[in-house]
């Protein structure tokens, strides 16, 4: 399959926090159809990244290049799954699907799609954290699969986060799903050894800089996993993919 | 008509026609239907206190609930009720004011105009100064509307004693009954300000149905499917004040009806709001309706003031309220 449409391009992106920059003149290129993981320890930038692109902040200095084509409305142009829900309503969960302006068929193929359809019916707020967030997602991707693939962005802010390795499966294959079909997918999580099989890219943000962009075994080196994450490890390559062997949680 | 096949609107617009029926042949003087062509006493009773007081149940019933169904969205509470905002105390510091000056005026059909008249403004001031004070930046802090609503009315009900330490008799005994709430005084005038506004407001909410579920997703996430967040606050909010300042001026603090409804609707049709604002504009009209027949028949040949039945009935239905929702919170151990 042939991706069409244009890449995100980041240039100069910064953001000011109240104590130091989160974000520090970051400029990428971020491919679109291609499986793209955001990596970096905790206060990295990960979320202020998201946010940013996803409309929510307004950089302080920097420009976002969407490429010819983008539709005006942020809404029409990227979904986001952001790190916190705050929901209370007493939705069942298919209605929280349906949220995103689908039917309530549609809703339930998304539920499905996660392997959580048994739960349809069932309050929101009666369900477990790591469901919860499964609905959230269901909702997102539904947004997602509204727009044109080759306009289309999804952010994804640690949607692995709580959840077990089938349902984290799920959702690996669910967003593989879109990034095939020519979708830009962005996801952050610090579950390296669950998303790195998946990631083709690893965008590394350290303390609010890019430091570094590339295929997973480039960027994960073992001085990096040292330095930034305090630990020995490697990556271990193998054909399409690879893993990250944690050798000692020393330094 | 896609209204006529919504969840619930049949069987309430089939109780409201039943309610108001009800409403204008029972009394101390029964009216019997068939009758009427051949009573001549039965027409003023019937044209001249019965249908004026029926309409003006019916509207006020349906504003305040509707008002409420709006608050409960909009600020994502479902015990908000629409004397959170300030809207009550506000008009009732209004309507004190001109009672304690007036002592006893309130005989005359045409005294009720002033009395409503500062009713209304003193409630748009109080809810303005409640958005105020809520307000951070463009958007509002809905917890800061919340806190400022009830140091308004407190501040309002301060006022209130004090005006009434201050007034005679007359006017001690007026503001007590205004604060109660009654329809005992409407008269053909005091039911056109709803009459006009309650179908405009039907008409400018009848798709905001998806808006409002949206929105209870928080402000970020309901922006983020597209939804134009603060002038959906910004528009809801002013349509459930002007409703409940109408309401009140024109027949006083009738309490928990604004609660109660929304929180029965949720109950029998389902979180949804898709079709709640004409859900809630039918069941208040029925509501009320049937309180004030129960306040004109409960002591007849005298009344009780309608707004102390509904806040006799809704006390308990809050607690009850209150408990089922702890309970609840306890067992999903949020």
């Amino acid at each position: 399959m042939t991706i069409r449409g244009a890449a995100l391009t980041v240039e100069g992106l910064s953001l000011s926090g109240p104590r130091q920059a989160r974000l520090k003149a970051l400029s990428v290129t971020l491919p679109r159809g291609q499986r793209l993981l955001l990596a970096g320890p905790n206060g990295a930038g990960k979320s202020s990244l998201l946010d940013v692109l996803s409309g929510d902040v307004a950089p302080s200095a920097g420009t976002l290049h969407w490429g010819p084509g983008a539709p005006a409305p942020w809404a029409e142009r990227r979904a986001y799954l952001p790190q916190r829900n705050a929901l209370a309503h007493p939705f069942s969960a298919a209605q929280v699907v349906a949220l995103a302006g689908v039917g309530a068929s549609d809703a339930l193929d998304h539920l499905e799609e996660l392997g959580i359809k048994d739960w349809a019916e069932q309050p929101y707020s009666t369900l477990s954290g790591g469901l919860r967030r499964l609905v959230h997602m269901a909702r997102v991707l539904a947004q997602l699969d509204r727009l044109a693939p080759e306009v289309g962005w999804g952010f994804f802010d640690e949607p692995l986060a709580n959840l077990d390795w089938r349902y984290a499966g799920r959702v690996l294959s669910a967003l593989a799903r879109r990034s095939a079909a020519g979708y830009g997918i962005l996801l952050a999580a610090h579950e390296l050894n669950l998303a790195l099989p998946w990631a083709e890219q690893v965008l590394l943000l350290i303390g609010g800089h890019g430091e570094a962009f590339g295929a997973p075994a480039a960027v994960l080196t073992p001085e990096r996993l040292a330095t930034h994450w305090g630990v020995q490890g490697h990556f271990e390559a193998w054909e399409g993919g690879g893993r990250l062997v944690l050798d000692s949680l020393d330094p | 008509m896609a209204l006529a096949r919504a969840p619930g609107l049949k069987a309430l617009s089939l109780a409201f026609l039943l309610a108001f029926g009800a409403a204008l042949l029972l009394g101390p003087v029964p009216l019997r239907p068939w009758a009427l062509a051949e009573d001549p006493a039965a027409w003023p009773i019937l044209w001249e206190l019965r249908l004026p007081r029926a309409l003006l149940a019916a509207l006020v019933g349906a504003a305040l609930a509707l008002a409420g169904a709006l608050l409960q969205a909009l600020l994502r509470n479902p015990l908000a009720d629409p004397a959170l905002l300030g809207v009550s105390g506000g008009a009732a510091l209004g309507a004190a004011a001109v009672l304690s000056l007036g002592a006893g005026t309130l005989a005359s059909a045409f005294a009720v105009v002033p009395v409503a008249g500062a009713a209304f403004l003193g409630a748009l001031l109080a809810v303005a100064m409640v958005l105020r004070l809520g307000q951070r930046g463009t958007q509002l802090d809905l917890s800061g509307v919340l806190l400022a609503g009830v140091a308004i009315n407190t501040l309002c009900g301060a006022g209130v004693g004090l005006l009434m330490m201050l007034a005679g008799d007359g006017g001690l005994r007026s503001i007590t009954f205004w604060l109660f709430g009654s329809l005992a005084n409407a008269h053909w005038l005091s039911p056109l300000p709803l009459l006009i506004t309650l179908p405009l407001t039907l008409l400018l909410t009848r798709s905001w149905g998806q808006a409002l579920d949206q929105y209870q997703l928080g402000d970020r996430e309901a922006a983020h499917h597209g939804l134009a967040v603060g002038r959906l606050q910004r528009e809801g909010l002013l349509v459930a004040t002007l409703l409940t300042a109408l309401a009140v001026a024109v027949a006083g603090i009738i309490g928990f009806l604004g609660l109660m409804v929304p929180q029965g609707l949720v109950r029998w049709f389902g979180p949804s709001h898709r079709h709640r604002l004409p859900q809630a504009a039918l069941a208040g009209a029925t509501l009320l309706l049937l309180a004030d027949l129960l306040a004109r028949l409960l002591l007849a040949p005298a009344e009780l003031p309608v707004g102390m039945l509904t806040a006799l009935l809704g006390g308990p239905f809050f607690l009850w309220l209150l408990r089922r929702q702890l309970s609840h919170s306890l067992a999903d151990g949020a």
